[in-house]
């Protein structure tokens, strides 16, 4: 019995240390990280599933519904490369400027119109949380605010 | 009024997100542990202190958004990044104390009575509110996206940096705060069945700190070393 609970006293102590460690590294790894970020297209519209490390099951209904709006619905300029789909880690040390860029909270779609390297417009998609396992609603709201950034 | 009762309403949906939900429910345990300690009258007191605390929070975040000391973005992605991942060993190492496991500590409530176990329930008290504070502070994506994504909007709408996260702070205790009240109700009407309740709280003690030890362990594999 004494063995057991000191098993498990230990054991508990032991994970307790290895989280700790862990976040220890992962902290400080992010804040020494020299490593290039995902760079965005020059030209052309990107619409864009920022997430966070950890994706929860609404995070990844997000990132399907807009993913599959723009197969279905931007399937032509998809193809021609006026339009790019990226899926960024929010989280991770090189991304972290994205966070300041375009105002993100939380898991979230971004509509950019990019020209020579820069963005020209862009707009941040967080009604997707209102409308989320909508359906239609979802596609509608999607496909709208795209079609405003597509506009020259 | 709809701008107060929409911020209780926000408050409830980020009780039952994932996160919040678990830490609910850790913290129902805890506040299970500190009512048995309390008199028949203040059973509800443990509960309040943990509203409380996720309250001034919630407060003290829409507050430092809305004078302008911190961006919404920032400090969002500075809590989600880090506050789960600080929780779940906190959890665990509460969960150890309760159960008398971390070595040289004496466990809460244990031994009868005296100045120790005394000292160690005020602490216990203390440690509601505490836990309503942190637990407020560990954002999931869903929670962010009530809280940063529309409740500090219909705040700033409102001109409200006090009230209308306050009120969010309150709807997302409220499984914490419904048990504490049906504790105490149940209690008051007990009258006769009192012992019978007295023998219950005997499994409580030793259910609250494993339960505290089980979602931590839980939070830690998935949230912090990512294993599944």
């Amino acid at each position: 019995m004494k063995l057991a609970f000191n098993l498990t006293r230990y054991g508990l102590l032991t994970l307790v240390a290895v989280s700790l460690g862990t976040w220890s590294v992962r902290t400080f790894s992010s804040a020494h990280a020299t490593g290039v970020g995902e760079m965005l297209p020059a030209e052309g519209i990107v619409v864009i599933n920022f997430h966070a490390a950890t994706r929860c099951n609404a995070c990844r209904e997000i990132g399907t519904a807009a993913h599959t709006v723009v197969e279905k619905d931007f399937g032509d300029q998809l193809k021609s490369g006026r339009m790019t789909w990226r899926v960024i880690n929010f989280e991770a040390p090189a991304n972290k400027h994205f966070v300041q860029d375009y105002g993100i909270t939380t898991s979230t779609v971004v509509v950019v119109r990019r020209k020579d390297g820069s963005d020209v417009a862009w707009q941040r998609l967080d009604a997707v949380w209102d409308h989320l396992f909508g359906g239609p609603a979802m596609r509608a709201y999607l496909k709208e605010h795209i079609d405003q950034i597509m506009l020259p | 009024m709809a701008a107060l009762a929409a911020a209780l309403w926000l408050g409830l949906l980020t009780a039952i997100s994932p996160c919040p939900l678990a830490t609910n429910i850790a913290a129902i345990g805890y506040v299970a542990r500190f009512s048995q300690g309390n008199g028949r009258g203040r059973t509800w007191l443990p509960g309040l202190l943990y509203a409380s605390g996720r309250a001034l929070a919630y407060t003290v975040i829409g507050g430092v958004i809305t004078w302008g000391l911190l961006s919404a973005p920032l400090l969002s992605s500075f809590l989600q990044e880090h506050m789960n991942q600080l929780l779940d060993p906190l959890l665990v190492l509460v969960g150890m104390a309760l159960l008398g496991m971390l070595p040289g500590l004496p466990s809460f409530g244990k031994g009868g009575g005296g100045a120790l176990n005394e000292k160690l329930m005020s602490l216990g008290l203390v440690g509601c509110a505490l836990m309503g504070f942190v637990f407020a502070l560990t954002f999931c994506p869903v929670s962010a996206a009530l809280f940063f994504g529309s409740l500090l909007p219909l705040a700033v709408k409102e001109q409200s940096a006090w009230l209308v996260p306050a009120l969010f702070g309150v709807g997302s205790a409220a499984p914490v705060l419904v048990f504490a009240l049906a504790l105490a109700v149940s209690r008051e009407a007990a009258g006769r069945a009192y012992q019978r309740l007295q023998s219950a709280e005997r499994w409580i003690a030793p259910a609250s700190g494993w339960l505290l030890i089980a979602i931590g362990v839980w939070m830690s594999l998935h949230l912090t070393l990512r294993l599944f």
